[in-house]
């Protein structure tokens, strides 16, 4: 037998029992006479009992919750496969990290978190959106970096006015936006980076009197800030017009407050 | 709707070990296994309607962890190129072991194995954990990995040279002896 592709083959069946009783015999015959042939199954059959003493590999314990967390979280649609949550492709919105930082959150948040996801409307996917984009999920396609030019592009994407501000002076900068459906609206996003961190904002049509109970709720100015916590997450919604605001930041959540307030104090 | 989560749980379920353990293979981190783990089991409840009763059902999720492993490296330039263009021709051939280091192999310990596992590109290890660790057939794996048999076998192959190859080396710098020469010593 030559040392060829075919050869090879027949070893690595004989190896793994694949082959039938003629073939095998055929082989072992062969093995008999063949030092090359009968050392290239030994190193094979040496690897292979090598693999079998691996050990076993547990999950770890807070894994395991997680997993069926998410998996009790998930929702099937009567009659078929699932597809009744918003999802970002292949990947899990509710990510390892976002269910450790579930885990870990005070009880209150937690409670105020699973109290949006049994809600219907929107909280619970402007809370979805703004953590997949954390988790890498949701990218920002609009490149731009401009306040005026980003408000007039998703102002024309979404149908409404959506109010783009320059807080350049609070240090502030522009990374992009991106509009997606949540929950079937239109719903603007935009992204300001600083030195301490990200602001994620969302506007879509709503009301803040639709929300569930916040965990804080705020006036000032003439404006009233829902407040929400949810893992590290401070999300506050406030009304502007027809228009949900949301900022979100994991921030801490006194300087996210107050720089919602900045915020709306602009429009 | 309970009676799709009592299936599932029944069904897949008990092969979360199974697939975290090979997912922690395949990727090498435990956060990116947790992470390939959790999408994996969420897609396969999601789909469970298409999978078929009475067939394999953890080389079924074998399938859909593959598919969740490429997905999530697909654009991550930080993830090492395992081109197999980067395997010698010469690997084709017959590997000549070292007949006298042969019985030694068996004695190389499993974190050093495992350390060998690690150093095989991606589709010969896959190859090898599905078929050799997790018990696959070939058939399946070739499912799993969307790859003709013929290529399983050709990836196990080369595989095992590989991996022997790591643990005679091993073997040979470590300094181990056969147990008889021990007792004659």
């Amino acid at each position: 037998m030559s040392a060829d592709r075919h050869a090879i083959d027949a070893l690595t069946d004989f190896v793994d029992e694949r082959l039938d009783a003629n073939a095998r015999e055929a082989v072992e015959r062969h093995l008999l006479e063949c030092d090359s042939c009968r050392r290239e199954v030994e190193l094979a059959r040496a690897a292979k009992r090598a693999m079998a003493r691996l050990p076993g590999v547990d999950m770890p314990p807070d894994f395991a919750s997680r997993l069926d967390a998410a998996l009790r979280a998930e929702r099937l649609p009567a009659g078929g496969p699932a597809a009744g949550r918003l999802t970002t492709g292949d990947r899990p919105l509710y990510s390892r990290r976002w269910l450790i930082g579930l885990g870990a959150g005070a009880a209150a948040a937690a409670a105020t978190f699973l109290f949006w996801r049994r809600s219907p409307g929107q909280p619970e996917s402007v809370a979805e959106t703004t953590i997949a984009y954390r988790l890498g999920r949701l990218p920002l396609t609009i490149a731009l970096t401009d306040a005026e030019a980003l408000g007039a592009e998703l102002t024309a994407r979404v149908g409404f006015q959506a109010r783009v501000f320059d807080l350049g002076m609070m240090g502030y900068t522009i990374r992009g936006g991106r509009v997606h459906d949540v929950a079937g609206a239109r719903s603007a996003m935009w992204v300001y980076t600083g030195a301490a961190g990200e602001l994620v904002c969302q506007m879509y049509l709503g009301r803040v009197a639709d929300l569930p109970p916040a965990a804080e709720v705020r006036s000032a100015r003439g404006f009233t800030f829902h407040v929400y916590h949810a893992a590290r997450e401070t999300q506050v919604f406030w009304q502007e017009g027809s228009v949900v605001c949301v900022l979100s930041s994991n921030l801490p959540p006194e300087d996210v407050i107050g720089l919602a307030i900045e915020k709306a104090m602009l429009s | 709707m309970n009676d799709v989560r009592d299936r599932f749980a029944a069904v897949a379920l008990p092969f979360r070990r199974d697939i975290y353990r090979s997912a922690l293979r395949m990727c090498g981190q435990r956060e990116a296994a947790e992470d390939v783990t959790q999408e994996t089991f969420l897609r396969a409840f999601r789909t469970f309607d298409g999978f078929a009763a009475g067939t394999n059902c953890k080389a079924w999720l074998f399938t859909i962890m593959r598919s969740v492993i490429i997905n999530r490296f697909k654009h991550d330039r930080r993830r090492p190129e395992t081109s197999l263009d980067r395997i010698p021709d010469d690997a084709e051939g017959l590997f000549v072991a070292d007949a006298s280091l042969l019985a030694l192999v068996d004695q190389v310990p499993a974190p050093e194995v495992e350390a060998a596992l690690a150093t095989l590109p991606d589709e010969f290890r896959a190859a090898v954990i599905l078929v050799d660790i997790e018990e696959l057939s070939y058939e399946e794996a070739a499912s799993a990995l969307a790859c003709p048999v013929g290529t399983i076998r050709s990836r196990l192959a080369r595989a095992r040279r590989q991996l022997y190859a790591a643990l005679e080396d091993h073997a040979r710098r470590s300094g181990y002896s056969v147990p008889v020469e021990k007792a004659e010593s």
